[in-house]
């Protein structure tokens, strides 16, 4: 379970928030897709999730850790795949995946599993032996895929995943991701592509200007506006914020 | 040229942007005082260091005013200037040119080639004329107050000064443009730069060991009285391998053709340069970032499995990002062999003049004069000397760059990824000292105590220097780089953590030199009590200082 608590971020002396008063629930079990336009404050928001961003007021409760009171705990809960790949280049794919299965503390027997498991399953294993330097943007896309779930993480937190993979990549990820949730954990992304969220998603969230303006299932959407389908809803919506400011 | 223009432009804007009056402000919108005060004591530093080097040249010019030798001074100073640039330019030659993060940026632009390697070795001109200035500015100043030089003297004075990297420069160039051209034909192109580099390197040593002057062999009282005697002697012998520099000599003396013979030798250098590489440097340069691969399923065994802590994790990472990459690598590593290196050098010095045995015998008689306590001291501070210096500890926080996302997101405290950074740096620190005592303790058996003892102080001030060092870098990181080299090679942090090192090393040193008098072990005691209270300041700003601080930081937006 993910809890944003009153959550705000403000960048140094910037008038605007990037995140603004962020109050919601994410429950288990749920596919949670997050959408709004380039610069909503999508990324901020996870980024503040993950702990890499520290809220200017507010808090972030993971699994029921703090991230601001016990980050490494909270921290453990999650598995991040993030839009960037800036990754240590000069090591091996292997090597990234142990590294990362090390500081997740996944024993010998389970990360054999896992990883064996996922490098076929994204036909990385050819590559896992080569330095990450060498991959696609796709393959360094699959790496943090498997990194992000080499400890199973109960809460699975994707910015942008579908971005730089192949049309089987996205398929077999859109299919984990559903696999993951229905296991009982969260899984959290946030995309541009409105046809996934819609497809795939239990509950969405549109974002603009750091703000929330609408949350709910699809049916729940729908019921409150006049468009039918998710891209319609996101630009009534968007616009209409545009207006109003 | 105005391809050219455009893009130095973009480079001067993106390296001065650090200078901007935000820069100086929290994100909160405060005056960032600890930065100010950091960057004020990083200055007055430099100017102490400065005042030093500036005051030992003033001794220097003082003995040569005797011997009526002035003009030396600005010739050594020229040499020196450009055969350092020669050698501690390669990789940031390198770097500059061939594994810098903008390359691809730039390669789609619509610029020609040779602008952006002109852009690119203006870059790499900007970060070595500042140490060519250094050098070279307070000598020539001396040397025409001496001469009651009037404004052209100088002119020419800048004029030259600025120009002394130049021909350095595009030697290395020309050099590490035949080094990346090696390496495009092979699959592990960064194994392979390291090693050709070292072949390189070592080969323009002995080049210089051999263009140098010597004294002939049958060289007699004469020769040496002709010498003195002669106002040009030494300066034409010292020169004649290096014409330039003759020519910047009688240049700043006044003598314009020799003037413009060196600027237009610069000129005709810089124009071969970019004639012979600038149309070929981009697709070269691209193949750099180019990585073939095997295809092959990848072996595993029962190791690949192995659990590790997340410290070990997180130090098996740290080491790997320092000895796979070239840049890093060179600039860090060296350490280790630099004491080593010192003593053979010595030796073969030494066996080439005397008998070497006869040498050790008089040696030893003169250490049995020493006490032991005494002698450790004194190989703790050669060894020390020689290991302190650690870019690799000094940048292990700037070196992190966007990466830093990585960091803040793994269930790992601020504390072990820090204890795994100076981990790191302390074990180049111990693979330095350990190679040094197992040298000295083969050569010299009979002192095996006071070589472990030096070693082990020698270990002591290394570890605060690296502490407090990883503490620097904590404090005021630079996690905007394009190429490696920015930070391991020109960041501020190694220089002021030399300095920070070069304090540590002098203060042990001054309570035996007070008490010179005193009985040996308490010229000891005194000289460990104070390596005893740097290694404690160190291990406390880490704990209270540096680990917070590494908590905190926050990749912006």
């Amino acid at each position: 379970m993910i809890v944003f608590d009153h959550v705000s971020k403000q960048y140094g002396k910037s008038a605007t928030l990037a995140v603004d008063d962020l109050n919601m629930t994410v429950e288990s079990g749920k596919v949670f897709g997050y959408i709004g336009p380039n610069g909503a404050g999508k990324s901020t928001t996870i980024r503040l999730m993950t702990g890499i961003l520290a809220p200017t007021s507010g808090r972030v409760v993971i699994g029921g850790h703090d991230m601001a009171k016990d980050p490494l705990a909270a921290k453990r809960h999650i598995g991040f795949v993030p839009d960037a790949h800036e990754l240590y280049d000069r090591l091996t794919g292997m090597e990234y995946l142990n590294f990362m299965a090390d500081v997740y503390q996944v024993d010998s027997a389970k990360r054999k599993v896992h990883i064996e498991k996922y490098l076929n399953l994204f036909e990385l294993e050819d590559a896992a032996g080569e330095q990450i330097r060498s991959y696609s943007r796709g393959m360094k896309q699959k790496l943090t895929i498997i990194g992000a779930l080499i400890h199973n993480p109960p809460v699975w937190v994707l910015d942008e995943p579908m971005v730089g993979l192949d049309p089987k990549s996205s398929h077999v990820l859109k299919e984990e991701m559903r696999r993951h949730c229905d296991a009982g954990n969260t899984v959290f992304f946030s995309t541009h592509v409105l046809e996934v969220a819609e497809k795939l998603c239990d509950e969405i969230a549109i974002i603009d200007k750091g703000k929330v303006l609408a949350r709910g299932t699809m049916e729940e959407l729908r019921s409150g506006e006049t468009g039918s389908s998710l891209e319609e809803l996101f630009l009534q919506l968007t616009e209409a914020e545009g207006e109003d400011a | 040229m105005r391809d050219y223009g455009l893009l130095l432009g973009l480079t001067l804007r993106n390296r001065l942007a650090a200078l901007r009056s935000g820069s100086w402000r929290k994100d909160n919108g405060k005056i960032d005082f600890g930065r100010i005060i950091g960057s004020i004591v990083v200055v007055l530093s430099i100017a102490l260091l400065a005042g030093c080097i500036i005051y030992a040249e003033i001794k220097l010019f003082d003995v040569l005013k005797m011997l009526r030798q002035e003009a030396l001074l600005p010739a050594v100073a020229m040499l020196l200037s450009m055969l350092s640039t020669l050698l501690l330019s390669f990789f940031h030659v390198l770097s500059g040119l061939y594994f810098s993060k903008d390359t691809v940026w730039m390669a789609y632009l619509p610029v020609r080639s040779g602008a952006v390697m002109a852009a690119k070795m203006t870059e790499v001109w900007m970060g070595e004329v500042l140490f060519a200035l250094a050098m070279l500015l307070p000598v020539n100043i001396l040397y025409g107050m001496h001469l009651n030089a009037d404004v052209l003297y100088y002119v020419r004075m800048a004029v030259i000064s600025l120009l002394a990297p130049v021909m350095p420069l595009c030697i290395v160039a020309l050099l590490t443009s035949l080094l990346a051209r090696a390496t495009t034909l092979v699959r592990n192109k960064e194994a392979i730069t390291v090693v050709l580099s070292l072949v390189l390197l070592v080969g323009v040593l002995l080049l210089e060991g051999i263009l140098l002057p010597k004294i002939p062999d049958d060289a007699d009282a004469m020769f040496f009285v002709r010498l003195m005697l002669d106002n040009e002697g030494i300066l034409t012998m010292l020169t004649s391998a290096f014409p330039p520099v003759l020519w910047a000599v009688h240049g700043l003396q006044g003598n314009w053709t020799e003037f413009l013979l060196f600027v237009g030798c610069c000129m005709a250098c810089v124009v071969l340069m970019l004639l012979l590489l600038g149309k070929s440097y981009l697709g070269v340069s691209l193949k750099q970032s180019e990585q073939g691969t095997r295809k092959k399923h990848v072996k595993t065994h029962a190791g690949t499995w192995k659990q590790r802590s997340p410290l070990m994790a997180m130090f098996n990472k740290e080491w790997k990002a320092v000895v796979k990459s070239p840049t890093v690598a060179f600039n860090c590593l060296p350490s280790i062999f630099m004491f080593p290196l010192m003593v053979i050098m010595f030796i073969v010095s030494i066996s080439s003049m005397m008998d070497m045995n006869e040498f050790m015998g008089e040696m030893m008689g003169m250490v049995e004069q020493i006490s032991t306590l005494d002698l450790a001291l004194i190989l703790a501070a050669a060894v020390g000397f020689a290991s302190f210096i650690n870019p690799a500890v000094a940048t292990a926080v700037s070196r992190e760059g966007s990466r830093l996302d990585i960091s803040r997101m793994i269930p790992v405290s601020a504390r072990t990824q820090m204890t795994a950074k100076l981990m790191v740096g302390m074990l180049i620190d111990v693979l330095a000292v350990g190679i040094s005592v197992i040298l000295l303790l083969v050569l010299l058996p009979q002192l095996s105590g006071a070589i472990l003892l030096g070693g082990a102080l020698a270990l002591m001030l290394c570890y605060a220097s690296s502490a407090m060092n990883l503490t620097l870098d904590a404090v005021r990181p630079n996690l905007h780089w394009t190429n490696e080299a920015q930070v391991v090679k020109q960041g501020a942090n190694v220089a002021f953590g030399m300095l920070i090192g070069m304090a540590l090393f002098a203060l042990p040193i001054i309570p035996p030199i007070l008490l010179l008098g005193s009985a040996p072990w308490v010229r000891f005691a005194a000289a460990g009590g104070v390596l005893v209270l740097e290694v404690v300041l160190g291990a406390v700003l880490l704990r209270l200082v540096a680990e917070k601080r590494f908590a905190r930081l926050e990749p912006t937006a």
